[in-house]
């Protein structure tokens, strides 16, 4: 995301500076940040090789979806040469699709002369962040859209918006450069690229996955996971850990809807087993409409426990907006009663049809710190799968993604969590 | 990815429906009956069932099974029997619809009236006790079901005696709290120099297993007392369902179970805590208990009668289950298909 934030700032200087490439380069650099004028050193210090190979790849896959005038056997393409800052990319590929412009910006490296221009600055200590993708091939086509971001981005502004678009999808990082074990993981085409950036000690470059389809693979996975080790902690938790009813509700059900009394019930019976708070207090400030925050264990329930006919009610109930200072607030969080901040979720626990008028017991966990625990087996927490399409057969047709985790939830102490069950107000 | 994922094995029927654990997520099964392949019985020797990813099944359910003339001089693939295969998931399996109920009787153990027994039998199966007029203490609460007399009665196994009940619902319930040991409502408690403890659901408790006594106020003098201390499970008996546990409750007072009117309330509970000495697999007795998920994702085989892929009692099964994957093209780059 770093890279985005930079590459956007130094497009919308660029806007002003000009249409001649030599002329916004240089000038880019000197009148331009100082970060940017490092993040263009740094990109062009990258290896020629990547996006020579990246390039035979693409073509092959484009004849075969894409509509596109394929001239990459061109000369013009054959190797590094100041004739290309004198080609635009419009006026060589004619692509129907917009990312197929982007793409094709990437035959044009940064021109030598250029690059002259900006060693005279003298760069040292850079930190940038670009992108690659050579280990991630479930398609190309987002990977040649990075690698013009990497050599083309003093190009065409309205590229480059589209190089930001993309880069929203960044996740994580896959390869890091920063090390040696991290480039030798890539291909030995790679290697004059560690040997040019051994010139330039400073230099760092975080390789991230700019795969579209992986990242929204992995995106979406990762949601998966977590959802997945909450569900069983919380499952877990409603098949074992003692239970306290609401009692001090009016709804005529057991348990009833939850109040104040069945808070101060339950921190009370926290407090008396020792358990230790999991936030601190946050203190009052002189702002409207706000109040102070106690000291707090965390109660973790469903969201359809917020509103009126849930935790809204209760007596005492704080919304997050009314801390003093809500930045100290959880995104999950909703608001704090006593000595409980309620965390929501819309997988939070319930009990189907449990309670005596047959209504949904929804499980609130009150859990002071160390409660319970989730115990990783065999030496791993979760682990991201991506195997590449040659293994997925002689053709190398398709790549498959997912996770796998070997992990057991468990109580560490039952005093410290307690299941403060309670239905909904009718 | 392209391929196919296969698990296979064998079972002997018990005469009921048989549950096959296919964790990897199978979508189709092949099962064959050793025992009516072996005595050349024209049916019930094969079947195969289906159930693509987008829902279709193979005949809803019936799946296809291979069956002969009675000469054995043709064989044909026809429907099997309605039900004969289902997707099973254990951890999202919701409770049965409500069931009127008319009465619960002040014997012990109770009679529960009521007009349907459907999915109930003798000594098999859970319920859970609705909203009955005169008996709202029972509500919510989870029962094993003893005596069942067809569409007129069931008896809740465990439970004392109460003030008998009129009209009301049940709801049957078909799973356990997927995360072994599970706690367990509490129905009756004996003191003594040991404590004996009865719940409400067949325990599946194991001596040496480390539980915590949770007895709210509502359920008499004994509260004040017992509450929240924790014993070792020293013996079993599982005619009673009552677990033994050392610790000396003599003079601790008297568990009552709550009236109607006492409602709401906590139940009393008894929570797993631990273990005295490391189970299975474990190195030491760090951590407290309950981490064995038992749920289970599979493929459930209808059994008890001749054309039935689960089979008759004493029938060997053959199974073989996987998960195929096909390239849809949907997914690639240009969503075309082009691979």
């Amino acid at each position: 995301m770093e890279a985005r934030v930079k590459i956007s700032h130094f497009t919308h200087k660029q806007k002003t500076v000009g249409d001649n490439f030599v002329r916004k380069s240089f000038a880019t650099n000197i009148l331009g940040s100082e970060a940017v004028s490092q993040h263009n050193i740094a990109l062009f210090l990258l290896d020629d090789e990547i996006r020579f190979n990246d390039r035979q790849n693409i073509v092959q896959h484009w004849a075969s979806s894409l509509p596109v005038i394929n001239r990459s056997g061109e000369l013009l393409f054959t190797g590094p040469s100041i004739s290309r800052i004198f080609r635009t990319a419009k006026s060589i590929f004619k692509p129907y699709y917009d990312f197929l412009v982007a793409t094709s910006y990437f035959k044009h490296a940064m021109p030598l002369k250029a690059i002259a221009i900006f060693a005279l600055f003298n760069i040292a200590n850079i930190q940038a962040t670009f992108s690659v993708n050579k280990a991630c091939k479930i398609s190309y086509l987002p990977n040649f859209v990075m690698c013009s971001e990497i050599y083309d981005f003093p190009h065409d502004y309205p590229l480059i918006n589209n190089y930001t678009v993309i880069n929203e999808k960044i996740h994580g990082e896959r390869l890091s450069e920063k090390t040696r074990k991290g480039c030798d993981s890539l291909t030995s085409g790679r290697k004059p690229e560690r040997e040019i950036r051994r010139g330039f000690p400073a230099t760092q470059v975080v390789t991230k996955v700019t795969e579209m389809v992986l990242n929204e693979c992995a995106a979406r996975l990762g949601v998966s996971l977590r959802q997945t080790e909450d569900t069983l902690i919380s499952t877990m938790l409603a098949s074992t850990a003692s239970f306290i009813n609401c009692v001090g509700g009016v709804n005529g059900d057991n348990p009833t809807e939850i109040t104040r009394s069945d808070v101060d019930t339950v921190v009370r019976a926290l407090l008396n087993n020792n358990a230790y708070t999991v936030l601190d207090n946050i203190e009052g400030e002189d702002r409207f409409g706000t109040a102070p925050v106690r000291d707090a264990y965390f109660a973790l329930c469903s969201t359809q426990l917020t509103g009126s006919g849930g935790l809204d009610s209760v007596t005492g109930f704080i919304q997050k907006t009314q801390y003093p200072s809500p930045m100290n607030s959880l995104r999950s969080e909703w608001g704090s009663i006593g000595n409980l901040r309620f965390l929501v979720s819309s997988i939070g626990s319930y009990t189907p049809n449990a309670s005596n008028l047959g209504a949904n017991v929804y499980n609130i966990f009150c859990t002071g710190i160390e409660a319970y625990a989730y115990i990783e087996q065999d030496g791993y927490s979760a682990s991201f799968i991506y195997r590449p399409p040659i293994y997925d057969g002689p053709l190398a047709l398709n790549a498959s993604v997912g996770y796998k985790f070997a992990q057991v939830p468990r109580i560490t102490n039952d005093l410290w969590v307690i299941n403060l069950r309670a239905t909904l107000a009718v | 990815m392209t391929g196919t994922t296969i698990f296979t094995g064998v079972f002997v029927s018990v005469g009921g429906s048989t549950t096959i654990s296919l964790p990897f997520g199978a979508d189709w099964i092949e099962v064959w009956n050793g025992t009516n392949i072996d005595g050349n019985v024209a049916n019930g020797g094969r079947y195969w069932y289906q159930a693509w990813n987008n829902g279709i099944n193979i005949i809803n359910g019936q799946g296809l099974e291979l069956q002969g003339n009675a000469g054995a001089t043709a064989v044909n693939y026809i429907a099997g029997p309605v039900g004969a295969f289902s997707l099973t998931n254990t951890s999202t399996a919701v409770p049965g619809a409500p069931v009127a109920l008319t009465a619960i009787s002040n014997a012990a153990p109770p009679v529960v009236a009521t007009g349907s027994t459907v999915g109930l039998s003798t000594n098999n199966g859970v319920v859970e006790i609705i909203n009955t007029t005169g008996a709202q203490q029972l509500g919510g609460m989870t029962f094993s079901v003893g005596t069942v007399i067809g569409n007129t009665s069931f008896t809740l196994k465990y439970m004392p005696a109460i003030v008998a009940g009129t009209n009301g619902f049940y709801r049957i319930i078909p799973f356990d709290p997927i995360f072994y040991p599970r706690r367990r409502f509490i129905t009756a408690i004996t003191t003594g120099a040991t404590t004996q403890i009865r719940m409400s659901v067949d325990t599946t408790y194991t001596v040496g297993q480390l539980v915590r006594v949770v007895v709210p106020a509502a359920y008499g003098s004994i509260s004040q007392n017992i509450n929240g201390l924790t014993g070792t499970i020293q013996s079993i008996v599982t005619a009673t369902n009552t677990v033994t546990v050392d610790i000396n409750s003599t003079g601790m007072g008297t568990f009552t179970f709550p009236l109607t009117a006492a409602v709401p309330f906590t139940q009393a509970q008894l929570s797993p805590v631990g273990s005295d000495a490391p189970d299975a697999g474990e190195t030491s007795n760090t951590l407290l208990d309950a981490t064995l998920n038992t749920a289970i994702a599979g493929i459930t085989l209808q059994g008890g009668t001749l054309d039935s892929p689960g089979g008759q009692n004493g029938d060997v099964i053959y199974w073989r289950a996987g998960s195929t994957f096909q390239d849809t093209g949907n997914v690639y780059l240009g969503g075309t298909g082009v691979f």
